[in-house]
């Protein structure tokens, strides 16, 4: 097999997929951002005590931080590879009309482009949807559990059932092989 | 003939003078014959004592005596000790008797335990309140309140502070549950009626549509439509079109070709 | 001969008035909350009602209740606790409300209000109204909870929730319009 070339690790790299910084850190902020969400609405709706349910609050902010930002994780790997298909014939015209005046450019060059540029674009998507997705997922269960399933159950219950609960479950519904 | 007068009218008149004077709302001494419809034949009230009763709420409920059910029916008791010693009021009981036969318990409401010390010239106002159950509705019920008291020497009296025949009205301003459910029910009745008769009258529709359509069917020409057969085979056919009748005579077709 | 005993009757008559005494003001004085709950830091409604069930007026009838709720324990936001009223006639009722608010929450013994008046005669009278009993002032926290209105935090939630929810679908479909896939036109 021998050693990857620079320009292999290059085009392996692009292909992968782990997801730029950027796309990591639009993971973790949506996940805390909306891991806290739910919190704040318990503490309105339920009137919680500040001094008895912070712990509370901590364990349900960080498990429902870390289980979403892995379920996001998750989708976005499933739906880059859907997204590459789609996108795909868009991306070549658009490098095609770019560079259709430039001569010098061969037309595995190209195509190289091309290749990276859906690359780039799927991978952008594949965020945005997973963080759609999945956020919109979270939310809809955590409500149904919290306000009507287990609207009986004491608050502190309540909250920790309804948020890792509902982050569980979308981390097992993005494990999906598709 | 007129001095006989005389002495009867001057006996009516001092009997007039000591006989008891009840003024209404105000009880005062109560003669023990009052008291043998009760059951406590020898308890009467004390002299010392003077009661007084007053319906609060429904207001107009001192005039009329009527009462509706559900709603809370609230009195006040007024106790004025005129005598030298403490009296202790324990309780006072109401209850519902029969309005013709006042010694038939119809309901008994709970005692209200008010173990109030009343001072000499002191007053004491006390409240109580119930209410009537929906199944004595358009009766008359005769309401009867007794308070039971006793002062600093031990002797238990008992005082009369309400004894007429109400009546109790049923309250019609509530949503009843009654009428909530029919109308639901109707509701229901009438979008299945509905509901049947737009199956009924689609139905009768449909079987009028379907012999429309079965003339539509019809309408296929004998022609042969040739766009669908490639034209090869339709040269082909003109050709080798095979002769009608029984295999023999095709074979024979055939060999002639 | 008639006269006389006609002026005989109406003697005795009066003599009869004299004697028992029962023609008098006797006032009934009522102590009730208004409120159906007692909340610490929220306005609570007290009335007090005087009847008079007597057949004479009351005079200088004056109602004092602020032994049973002192000031280092609640607030008046409106009403008096100590009135006073020159004449209540046979027959009448006053009712009059005040309107407290408690400072601590806990276990509360609501008191009789005293009640002082005059009958016709210069008699005072000292009376006391009912006792309400023992009643409990409620937390803000614990009445919010079930009375207060929930929809301002739902409000927040959603402003919470928004900005990476719609943001990011916002930023796809901006993406998703820039690479639009035209369809070939298939030849039936």
């Amino acid at each position: 097999m021998g050693k990857l070339t620079k320009e292999e690790e290059v085009l392996l790299s692009s292909y992968s997929a782990s997801s730029s910084t950027k796309g990591t850190l639009f993971f973790y902020a949506n996940a805390l951002v909306i891991s806290l969400a739910p919190i704040y609405l318990f503490y309105g709706v339920h009137q919680m005590e500040i001094a008895d349910s912070w712990v509370v609050w901590a364990l349900s902010s960080i498990s429902t931080a870390y289980l979403l930002a892995l379920a996001c994780k998750n989708q976005k790997r499933l739906l880059k590879h859907q997204i590459v298909m789609k996108r795909g014939p868009a991306v070549d015209r658009e490098i095609n009309g770019k560079y259709a005046s430039d001569k010098k450019m061969t037309t595995k060059e190209k195509e190289e482009r091309a290749l990276f540029r859906k690359n780039e674009v799927a991978d952008t998507e594949s965020t945005y949807l997973s963080i759609f997705y999945t956020n919109t997922l979270f939310l809809t269960i955590m409500l149904a559990s919290a306000f009507f399933l287990l609207a009986n159950v004491a608050p502190i219950f309540n909250l920790l059932i309804s948020t890792s609960g509902s982050a569980a479950l979308v981390v097992f519904l993005s494990t999906a092989k598709n | 003939m007129k001095l006989s007068t005389v002495f009867l009218l001057a006996a009516l008149g001092f009997c007039a003078v000591y006989a008891a004077d009840v003024v209404d709302g105000e009880v005062t001494d109560d003669a023990p014959r009052n008291a043998q419809e009760e059951d406590d034949l020898t308890v009467g009230a004390s002299p010392d004592a003077a009661l007084a009763f007053h319906f609060v709420q429904p207001a107009d409920a001192n005039i009329l005596h009527e009462f509706y059910t559900g709603k809370p029916v609230k009195f006040l008791i007024g106790f004025q000790n005129k005598g030298e010693k403490d009296f202790t009021v324990k309780f006072s009981e109401t209850s519902f008797r029969f309005p013709t036969d006042y010694n038939y318990h119809l309901q008994n409401f709970t005692r209200a335990e008010y173990n109030r010390r009343v001072q000499p010239k002191e007053e004491v106002t006390l409240d109580y309140g119930f209410y009537a159950h929906e199944t004595f509705a358009g009766r008359p019920v005769g309401l009867v309140v007794n308070v039971h008291y006793q002062d600093a020497d031990g002797n238990v009296f008992v005082n009369n502070v309400f004894n007429q025949t109400v009546n109790i009205l049923e309250d019609d301003s509530g949503f009843s549950g009654e009428t909530g459910f029919l109308f639901i029910l109707f509701i229901a009745l009438s979008i299945g009626g509905l509901y049947i008769a737009n199956q009924f009258l689609s139905k009768l529709s449909r079987k009028s549509g379907l012999s429309k359509r079965r003339v539509v069917e019809q309408g296929t020409s004998s022609e042969v439509d040739f766009e669908w057969i490639p034209r090869d085979a339709v040269r082909n056919k003109e050709k080798r079109s095979p002769a009608a009748g029984s295999p023999k005579a095709r074979k024979a077709a055939k060999k002639a070709d | 001969m008639n006269y006389s005993l006609l002026v005989f009757l109406v003697v005795v008559a009066y003599g009869a008035e004299v004697g028992t005494q029962t023609q008098d003001a006797f006032i009934l004085a009522h102590k009730q909350p208004l409120s159906t709950y007692a909340v610490e830091n929220m306005d609570f409604v007290l009335e007090y009602g005087l009847y008079n069930v007597g057949d004479k007026p009351a005079h200088k009838v004056t109602l004092d209740d602020r032994h049973s709720f002192p000031t280092n324990s609640f607030d008046i936001v409106k009403g008096l606790l100590h009135v006073h009223f020159e004449q209540i006639p046979a027959g009448a009722n006053v009712t009059h409300s005040v309107v407290i608010r408690p400072r601590a929450y806990g276990f509360f013994n609501y008191t009789s209000a005293q009640v002082t008046y005059y009958t016709d005669n210069e008699n005072l009278h000292v009376s006391v109204t009912n006792t309400p009993g023992e009643g409990y002032i409620y937390r803000q926290r614990e009445y919010d909870r079930r009375f207060a209105p929930k929809y301002t935090f739902f409000l927040v939630f959603l402003a919470l929730i928004t900005p990476t929810t719609l943001g990011s679908f916002i930023l796809l479909q901006q993406s998703k319009s820039r690479f639009p896939a035209i369809n070939k036109k298939k030849s039936t």
